[in-house]
């Protein structure tokens, strides 16, 4: 074969060659020219980056202090917490349903959406006790009959109304223990 | 400024060594940088082209090597030489090129199609034709297409190494930084490529042994 006339020190030219060819060339003229101008492409980039992230920067700012400073019920004294619970069963009649009570604690405004209703409901416990020193809503309990639709013998209501009508108890009789008066057993 | 631009071309760029301009560059003096541009445009361009393997890739991975140590310059302390760290912020650029287009152009493929008006993948398993080596310059016309062709065929290892220390532009020290291998490494890869290469082509009928 022709070819074999190629000995190995030719082929170590040809690879030589072939290295050079490939790799030895030279960047196309006027590469610092382009480098030096674009040193501040980089910087203008970066303005109009600033440009663009100032204003959503601020609008960012002004939705989260509207979330953050929307303002919220007073808190609610914990002590209060089970007096209200243990009043609203007996005497409120029905309660109002979840649905109910989360719309009604949820906060006004903006914040008041769908995707705040599982936080809401989770505190609404709390806040559903309409405390006897705070505003109170429109939920139906113990301590939100008022005075005209005081069920009877309630005389404790009518101190939760907000304490208009001065508190009337009973007076408390004691009596002695007459042991024997009781039956025979006890003897 | 003007006044550190006027002493660094006044005088001429071979008494101011490298770390001087870095020092200059690094205190905003765009055109001391334009100076190490200068110095380093060739070794910066074609250790992006034994990467890239394209000469408009291996440029833009020049310029964005260039600006991207401008921005960086601040954090060069000096501890190695500029060129290398340069080296090495072109080599992870033209890597990073290389992998998002997916390709290595294969150069001598490419010319040795278009020159011949073929298309086939498989010349490494065409023997030349006897008819077309009658010409010594022509069988050296077609070793050397057939060489270009082997190298896109090489191992990317093999083929950075051979590439980069065939470029006359990096030493052995460079290329090991730039390739994260130890000098003794890549002087195998570069012999190994050799054998590889001289293998290939005497299995296709040049040379003998």
């Amino acid at each position: 074969m022709s070819n074999q006339r190629f000995h190995k020190s030719s082929l170590d030219d040809a690879i030589d060659n072939a290295v050079r060819e490939i790799i030895q060339i030279d960047p196309r003229p006027g590469l610092r020219r382009r480098v030096l101008s674009q040193l501040d492409a980089p910087a203008e980039s970066r303005s109009w980056i600033a440009r663009l992230l100032l204003p959503l920067g601020g609008l960012a700012c002004i939705a989260l202090a509207i979330l953050t400073l929307t303002p919220e019920r007073p808190p609610v004294p914990a002590a209060a917490v089970p007096t209200a619970t243990a009043a609203a069963a007996p005497v409120a009649g029905p309660p109002a349903s979840p649905d109910r009570a989360a719309s009604s604690v949820a906060p006004p405004g903006p914040s008041a959406s769908a995707s705040t209703t599982p936080r809401v409901s989770r505190r609404s416990r709390p806040r559903v006790n309409p405390t006897i020193f705070g505003p109170r809503g429109d939920r139906v309990s113990a301590a939100s009959v008022r005075p005209g639709t005081e069920l009877p013998g309630s005389a404790v209501s009518s101190e939760r109304t907000g304490g208009l009508p001065p508190l009337v108890l009973p007076a408390l009789i004691i009596e002695p223990l007459n042991l024997a008066a009781l039956p025979g057993r006890i003897r | 400024m003007a006044e550190s631009t006027k002493r660094v071309t006044a005088s001429v760029a071979s008494e101011v060594t490298d770390l001087d301009l870095v020092r200059l560059a690094q205190a905003g003096d765009v055109d001391a940088f334009g100076e190490l541009v200068e110095r380093n445009r060739r070794a910066v361009f074609r250790a992006a082209l034994a990467a890239v393997g394209s000469a408009t890739e291996a440029d833009d991975v020049t310029q964005e090597a260039f600006v991207t140590a401008w921005q960086k310059l601040s954090g060069f302390r000096g501890e190695s030489q500029f060129r290398t760290w340069l080296l090495s912020i072109t080599w992870r650029k033209a890597i990073d090129r290389r992998k998002s287009i997916g390709r290595w152009l294969k150069l001598a493929a490419t010319s040795s199609r278009e020159a011949n008006g073929d298309d086939r993948d498989d010349l490494i398993e065409r023997v030349p034709s006897p008819q077309r080596g009658q010409d010594t310059e022509m069988q050296s016309n077609e070793l050397q297409r057939q060489v270009r062709k082997l190298i896109g065929t090489l191992p990317r290892k093999l083929r950075d190494a051979l590439l980069l220390a065939g470029s006359g532009e990096h030493t052995y020290e460079e290329i090991g930084e730039m390739l994260g291998a130890p000098v003794g490494t890549v002087k195998w890869r570069v012999a190994e490529a050799r054998r590889v290469l001289k293998r290939k082509l005497t299995a296709v009928g040049y040379g003998n042994e």
